[in-house]
């Protein structure tokens, strides 16, 4: 039989039932530590973290998408030639001849040279550019004048009028017609023009009453084009 | 607004589900016994409401693996050793220090009562070296065998029985120096 020690005894006796409150704000610290710990706690982080990773792939995925929609706009307006009629003047061309002082202030980067280098340095590529960019000006001038005479120009496939003419005039019209316009007869031109006009005005065509037959296939834009 | 008291058995439920409130009831029950248990291996207050935190920490992590053989509170008081045990680990002064404190300092407290002289006891406890005061908690206060502590804090059995032996010493001159009505209960 094992016998207790008094001492061992006497301490359990004392110490078995004893308490002692630890500090109140002590819970506080385990309540928090405790919810951090907590699969609820691990459960919201995991939603948040989610969210954020569902939204940044969303922002992705809008980043990605966006571009391609907007690419082929971008590539049309950038392969469109510009049909401003205006022509953005070039500041070699606008810009005052003589410069003022104020044109020559010493920059801080500029500033060591002497006041007649600047001069010199400003003066001479301010001529050569001044002539290149007016040959590009011309050149821009020359196309653009182009492009607007050729659509002004009309289709020759299109807008053919037939027109019956006596048959007296038929060879003279087919010859002047396999030949250009210049020989077509006054009248015909002026009826053309009218159709012309006619058609610019959304009008319907009218038809000339001279003859049954035959007809004479007038090109209409060579017509015009012509004059 | 008074809390209506619980079984333990309810309270666990509810700490099972994650409910703040069961947790704090839980606490609130078992803390102020717990807490003297943590003093009596760490007199340092700081050290022993660290391990009250930690212990209460791993208790409501582990509660779900409490099956209920045996009361709740044995349950948590062996969880707090545990937690007293690995913090005396890391601490790395487990038998660091074996000289006993003098006890002719001022700081003696009063033995006037049951509650007086459990503070009393405690504080000559205190004064033990670090491993004297474990081995005979373990010993004399929990009920482990000289196998199991030896187990516990990694040493030889005849270690622990030769600490225990010391620690009753030690105490038995503390009493001796407290008062003369302990001598005769010690008889």
């Amino acid at each position: 039989m094992k016998v207790e020690n008094p001492i061992d005894q006497y301490f359990r006796q004392h110490l078995s039932k004893h308490t002692s409150k630890p500090d109140p704000r002590l819970w506080a610290g385990i309540a928090a530590r405790s919810e951090a710990a907590s699969p609820r706690y691990f459960a919201r982080w995991r939603l948040a973290a989610a969210l954020l990773i569902a939204l940044a792939m969303g922002s992705a995925a809008l980043y990605f998408w966006r571009p391609t929609q907007l690419t082929p706009g971008a590539m049309e307006n950038r392969d469109e030639p510009k049909r401003t009629t205006e022509t953005t003047p070039l500041p070699s061309l606008t810009a005052n001849p003589e410069p003022s002082q104020k044109d020559y202030q010493p920059t801080p980067k500029t500033a060591a040279r002497s006041q007649t280098a600047v001069k010199e340095s400003l003066s001479a590529p301010v001529a050569e550019l001044s002539w290149a960019e007016e040959q590009s000006l011309n050149r821009e001038h020359d196309e653009q004048m182009a492009l607007e005479a050729s659509e002004l120009l009309l289709p020759e496939d299109k807008y053919r009028v037939r027109v019956y003419i006596p048959q007296h005039l038929y060879a003279q019209s087919d010859a002047a017609a396999s030949a250009g316009t210049r020989h077509l007869d006054r009248n015909l031109l002026a009826y053309a023009d009218e159709q012309w006009q006619r058609l610019r005005r959304g009008e319907k065509l009218r038809w000339p009453q001279l003859a049954k037959e035959p007809a004479l296939v007038i090109p209409l834009p060579k017509v015009i084009n012509a004059q | 607004m008074r809390v209506l008291p619980q079984s333990d058995e309810e309270l666990i439920r509810r700490c099972l589900k994650g409910q703040g409130k069961a947790q704090r009831l839980l606490y609130e029950r078992y803390a102020a016994q717990m807490f003297s248990l943590c003093r009596r291996y760490l007199p340092a207050k700081e050290d022993a409401e660290e391990v009250l935190s930690n212990g209460f920490l791993k208790v409501f992590e582990k509660l779900g693996q409490y099956r209920g053989e045996g009361p709740l509170g044995a349950w948590i008081q062996r969880l707090m050793v545990r937690e007293a045990l690995n913090f005396l680990r890391y601490r790395k002064n487990y038998f660091a220090e074996q000289q006993v404190k003098d006890l002719s300092g001022k700081d003696t407290p009063k033995r006037e009562n049951d509650t007086a002289e459990a503070e009393y006891l405690l504080w000559c406890i205190a004064q033990l070296p670090t491993g004297y005061r474990t081995v005979f908690n373990l010993y004399a206060l929990e009920g482990y065998q000289h196998k199991e502590i030896a187990a516990m804090l990694n040493i030889s059995e005849s270690t622990s029985k030769s600490q225990l032996h010391k620690a009753r010493q030690q105490l038995q001159a503390f009493l001796s120096q407290g008062g003369a009505h302990l001598k005769k209960v010690i008889k």
